[in-house]
């Protein structure tokens, strides 16, 4: 069972931190809840530990998101990953592109829906429709629809961003 | 021939199908240029949502050891096991106070408080107050400490005979001695019927009180009052441990919020436990500031507070109900809950 789990943590403990740096922009904080939710699958030891540990992820999220608003703590984008594998050395003004691109994605992300970016993100972590139906309540007919639509939508709010760029410096 | 969904493109790209339902768009998908070309945007789509995605995150984080997660997770547990033993605690104490004080209020009337070690004996069919004393672990002997409420008629109580006033409690406080009779007795030497015309019968046991001296060290000007607390206070209404000796009762005026008592108790071991009531600012100040006073504070030694010294406090509203002891004494409790947890 510990076996189980050591495994689960090894291969999935990456895209959980993903999942949560999303919801909490901050790498630290998403790693520390991300150690705390394998802490908790510890003690509970759940029967589907995989999309246990998502909802588990998504909940300590939203309660990070409420103390969040409690604290009115600006959410700050943060501009590299200290404790992430080693990134290529960038020249001032591409980190300045990066970071522009970041924001950029982040607004994108923002503008969907609640449910939306909740199936986008639970997809991208690597869940499959079933699991990401039963941890949202959509039914699994409905996981296809929902993605469609938050991907094509992601992608417009995105290209929208560009073109008014484009704009303004034109 | 029906077209193939955008939603089905791409669960078909998510390899969310079943077998059949794939054979089936991969069938159509051959002979449909239409839906080959919305299949080949939705795939291209696809992959940009997931390259946007991916270069907002950290990129591949490496998990610490598991050990780290290992070492949280017992953590975490002491950390819950002592909020629970804590919390237990914390639970029969109040649980004792509220049932000592409920018991007060059930014996009302005006009550008579041995200062000495007291055994109470009473009529069957006549509930003894239960489960009213801070179960104490005393070192010597299943000694019953009571409080001895008198009954509801006081005139035909006789005035106790260990009642003692501030001027009495200069010289001995316990002038009134017997003999150490067993616990169990009801019947011993020294026992002296209180009440027999209210078909209660309360049997009072004296014993001198070792080790006992004064605490003195709380800030202010007190008021040392008799035990029988004059006709409008009992001593019965004022907050104490049941089932404890009342040593002494302080009254404290506290200006418009009305006043602070403090009632001081001992065991059989001579350790002393107070409880001092009053409105919460003034109680907590005093508490404050007693600690701050430290054992350089009072003549005596053994009246200071000791290092080991413990406080539990009870908010209701704008009052406050303190408890301190040693917190050997008021941790015993505790203890006893550790040992029912571990079996």
């Amino acid at each position: 069972m510990t076996d189980d789990l050591e495994n689960l943590y090894r291969t999935t403990y990456s895209a959980v931190v993903r999942f949560l740096y999303r919801k909490v922009w901050d790498v630290d904080r998403a790693q520390d809840l991300a150690q705390e939710v394998f802490v908790r699958a510890m003690a509970h030891r759940p029967e589907k530990p995989r999309s246990w540990v998502f909802a588990v992820a998504a909940n300590l999220a939203r309660d990070e998101a409420r103390a969040a608003v409690r604290r009115k703590r600006h959410l700050t984008l943060l501009k590299d990953d200290p404790v992430s594998l080693p990134t290529p050395a960038r020249s001032p003004q591409e980190t300045v592109e990066r970071d522009e691109r970041l924001a950029k994605v982040e607004r994108a992300l923002a503008a969907l829906t609640a449910r939306d970016r909740e199936v986008l993100l639970l997809w991208d972590a690597g869940m499959s429709y079933p699991e990401i139906a039963a941890q949202t309540g959509l039914a699994v007919g409905a996981v296809g629809t929902t993605l469609a639509r938050a991907r094509r939508r992601l992608v417009d709010a995105y290209d929208r961003q560009e073109k008014q760029e484009h704009a303004a410096h034109s | 021939m029906r077209h193939i969904p955008e939603e089905e493109l791409h669960a078909n790209l998510d390899q969310a199908l079943s077998r059949s339902q794939c054979v089936e768009i991969e069938s159509h998908l051959a002979g449909c240029r239409r839906c080959r070309m919305q299949r080949d945007d939705i795939a291209a789509l696809r992959d940009r949502t997931t390259a946007l995605l991916s270069s907002l995150g950290p990129t591949t984080t490496l998990p610490p050891p598991f050990e780290v997660i290992r070492a949280r997770h017992d953590r975490a547990q002491q950390l819950r096991r002592r909020w629970v033993v804590a919390g237990a605690w914390a639970a029969s104490v109040v649980l004792a106070l509220a049932g000592g004080w409920g018991v007060d209020q059930w014996l009302h009337g005006s009550a008579a408080i041995a200062e000495a070690r007291t055994a109470v004996s009473r009529q069957p069919g006549i509930d003894r107050p239960a489960g009213v004393a801070l179960p104490i672990a005393t070192p010597s002997g299943p000694a019953v400490h009571a409080l001895v409420h008198s009954a509801r008629n006081r005139k035909a109580m006789p005035e106790p005979a260990v009642a003692w006033s501030p001027a009495q409690k200069a010289a001995s406080p316990f002038s009134a001695q017997a003999p150490l009779a067993g616990a169990d007795s009801s019947r011993s030497p020294g026992t002296e019927p209180l009440d027999t015309s209210t078909g209660e019968q309360l049997a009072l046991e004296v014993f001198s009180l070792p080790n006992y001296s004064p605490l003195s060290n709380l800030d202010g000007l007190w008021r040392t009052v008799p035990l029988a607390y004059g006709e409008n206070t009992p001593v019965s209404q004022v907050p104490h441990v049941a089932g404890l000796p009342v040593v002494q009762v302080q009254v404290q005026k506290a200006s418009p919020e009305g006043e602070i008592t403090a009632v001081e108790q001992q065991l059989a071991t001579g350790e002393v436990i107070r409880t001092i009531e009053g409105p919460a600012s003034k109680v907590s100040a005093l508490l404050a500031h007693r600690d701050e006073a430290g054992p350089q504070n009072g003549a005596d030694s053994s009246s200071s507070p000791q290092k080991g010294d413990m406080t539990l406090t009870v908010r209701s509203g704008d009052r406050m109900l303190a408890v301190t002891g040693p917190s050997t004494v008021l941790g015993s409790l505790m203890s006893r809950v550790n040992l029912r947890r571990r079996y």
